[in-house]
């Protein structure tokens, strides 16, 4: 079973200090029960103390299917932690999971009617109602899954006043990959964009790519006041 | 910027300044934290200061920062390991946030390996220290974080103060550091951790045990990454022969290039930098190799701590946090 572990850890994204404990497949009803939980932390120079991870209250999600499989995650939350406000976990008290969260609210927003959401999602009735129950009462607010809905202005200055380049502007591009050079003098961008352009070197998916150099923009947007010497060098170069 | 505002003083005038209502954040030896009233503060354990009158240990005074509330309260909070990762994300949309975190704990290990990949790391300014303890003590005291409101020890948490700014405002985050990547071979590591075994020179593999061994390195010279002209440390806790590992008081990272310091002169005045700075630490290794008991360091002082925070956990780096006027 440790490979079944290891592979939901992977498809579920789930990061330490959070571990796939358990798995345990229902064939009959086509269910997999998926258990996480906080691994008891790794000692640091061998002069870490023990420290025991107290089991909270099991909190328990529907989350997306996998291959006509439906998929339900437990977590076992360590006592006085927040929840975890990952994908594969859901509000206090909520059926359903970030992940699954947002594609019923996405079918919701393009017409889908409850019913259909229920068969293409293939999910009972009752827990739908109780989901859009508490949208309708604003008990439940939904996260936005779009990182670029993160980079609107964050309390910066209004997009009509900002000199950064726009998304589209190949100039992104190019100091993403580094053909493109800086002389960077602020910290947080030399970080930023050293670790941008390793990780790109990387990456062939273009979806993750395009998320890197959204990320980066938005570290221009929000930092643009502390960027004079870098975007005097930045715009001659912009389209 | 004032003794009043940002320097040492004794436990009575800091619970002064805290019952007046101020928000701090305080550095001082647990006995001295555990006599303080509950308010807005948050703290962490450590004896060793650099102070207007240079270096010193001292169990009687505290270091006390004073943090602007003039964008509305800053907010304190405590993160354990299952939501450390959110620190940035909760941070305020302009402005910072002051973090401490137990040193030796798991937030500790934890913070020093995942931080570059927390949601909005780099995109806000997070900056801090770590707690620690007398060097007598370690591995027998352990170093606490505290949250003021609480009045909250804690050996495990990380406790965080979010500081909005006016618009008119922002933080700028800055460091200082005497080492530079030396001219020598490109170091590279399998896997992040804090101790490596196996690595690669100049791409051939061997062990960096033999390594710094053959090059007789001098083991206060860190190993050094450069982040796009930032010189980020790694220092070498020790050398395990017989093991084959060396240790390591921050993480080595596997997609990062390394290559040894360049020797410097240990005795070489600290290069100023942050004289308008609202908050500065420094590193307790600095304070030890360079003998920093006595002498002056750039202003304006702050905690010699177990690790420094700016954005990433460094070694042997000056941190500063200096609010900027448009």
């Amino acid at each position: 079973m440790v490979d079944g572990l290891a592979l939901w850890k992977q498809l579920l994204q789930v990061q330490e200090p959070w571990v796939v404990q358990a798995c345990r497949a229902d064939e009959f009803n086509r269910c997999m029960a998926v258990w996480i939980g906080v691994e008891a932390p790794r000692s640091w120079f061998g002069l870490g103390r023990p420290r025991v991870v107290e089991g909270g209250a099991e909190a328990t999600w529907r989350h997306i299917g996998f291959g006509g499989w439906r998929v339900q995650v437990h977590v076992r939350v360590p006592a006085g932690s927040e929840m975890p406000r990952h994908p594969w976990a859901g509000e206090a008290g909520m059926p359903f999971t970030r992940a699954l969260d947002r594609q019923i609210l996405s079918l919701l927003n393009e017409g889908v009617g409850m019913n259909g959401v229920c068969a293409i999602l293939d999910l009972p009735m009752t827990e739908v109602w109780r989901y859009r129950y508490a949208l309708d009462r604003g008990r439940h607010a939904v996260n936005s899954a779009d990182p670029v809905a993160a980079a609107s202005p964050d309390g910066v200055p209004a997009a009509a006043a900002s000199r950064v380049p726009d998304l589209d502007d190949p100039v992104w591009q190019r100091l993403m990959d580094g053909t493109l050079s800086l002389d960077v003098r602020v910290l947080g961008l030399q970080l930023l964009l050293s670790r941008t352009r390793s990780q790109v070197a990387l990456i062939a998916d273009e979806e993750v790519r395009r998320m890197k150099l959204r990320d980066l923009h938005r570290y221009f947007v929000k930092n643009e006041r502390m960027l004079v010497h870098e975007l005097g060098q930045l715009l001659p170069e912009a389209a | 910027m004032s003794a009043l505002e940002n320097g040492l003083m004794g436990p009575d005038e800091a619970a002064a300044l805290i019952r007046a209502g101020h928000f701090l954040m305080i550095a001082g030896d647990e006995a001295l934290l555990r006599r303080l009233p509950a308010g807005n503060w948050i703290g962490g354990t450590i004896p060793y200061f650099m102070g207007s009158d240079g270096g010193q240990l001292s169990r009687e005074r505290l270091f006390v920062t004073r943090i602007p509330a003039d964008a509305g309260a800053p907010e304190i909070r405590r993160y354990d390991i299952t939501s450390i990762d959110h620190v940035c994300a909760d941070g305020p949309a302009n402005g910072f946030s002051l973090i401490i975190i137990p040193a030796f704990s798991a937030i500790h290990s934890l913070y020093a390996r995942k931080a570059p990949g927390f949601e909005d790391m780099f995109i806000k300014p997070v900056v801090g220290w770590v707690a620690g303890c007398h060097v007598d003590d370690i591995g027998r005291v352990a170093p606490l974080v505290v949250s003021g409101p609480g009045l909250d020890f804690d050996a495990e948490r990380a406790v965080v103060m979010h500081v909005p700014l006016p618009p008119e405002r922002y933080a700028h985050v800055h460091i200082a550091n005497a080492m530079r990547q030396g001219e020598g071979e490109v170091l590279r590591f399998p896997e992040t951790g804090f101790s490596a075994g196996r690595c690669t020179v100049d791409g051939v593999d061997t062990t960096l045990a033999a390594y710094l061994e053959a090059r007789q390195a001098d083991l206060r010279l860190p190993l050094v990454a450069d982040y796009g002209g930032a010189s980020v440390n790694v220092s070498i806790k020790g050398v395990d022969r017989e093991a084959g590992r060396v240790d390591f008081y921050a993480p080595v990272f596997d997609d990062v290039a390394y290559r040894l310091a360049a020797p410097v002169d240990f005795a070489a005045d600290p290069e100023a930098g942050g004289e308008t700075a609202l908050w500065s630490c420094n590193c307790i290794l600095n304070y030890l190799y360079c003998g920093l008991e006595g002498r002056c360091a750039a202003p304006p002082g702050g905690p010699m701590t177990f690790g420094e925070i700016a954005y990433l956990l460094l070694n042997q780096t000056q941190v500063f946090l200096e609010i900027e006027a448009l």
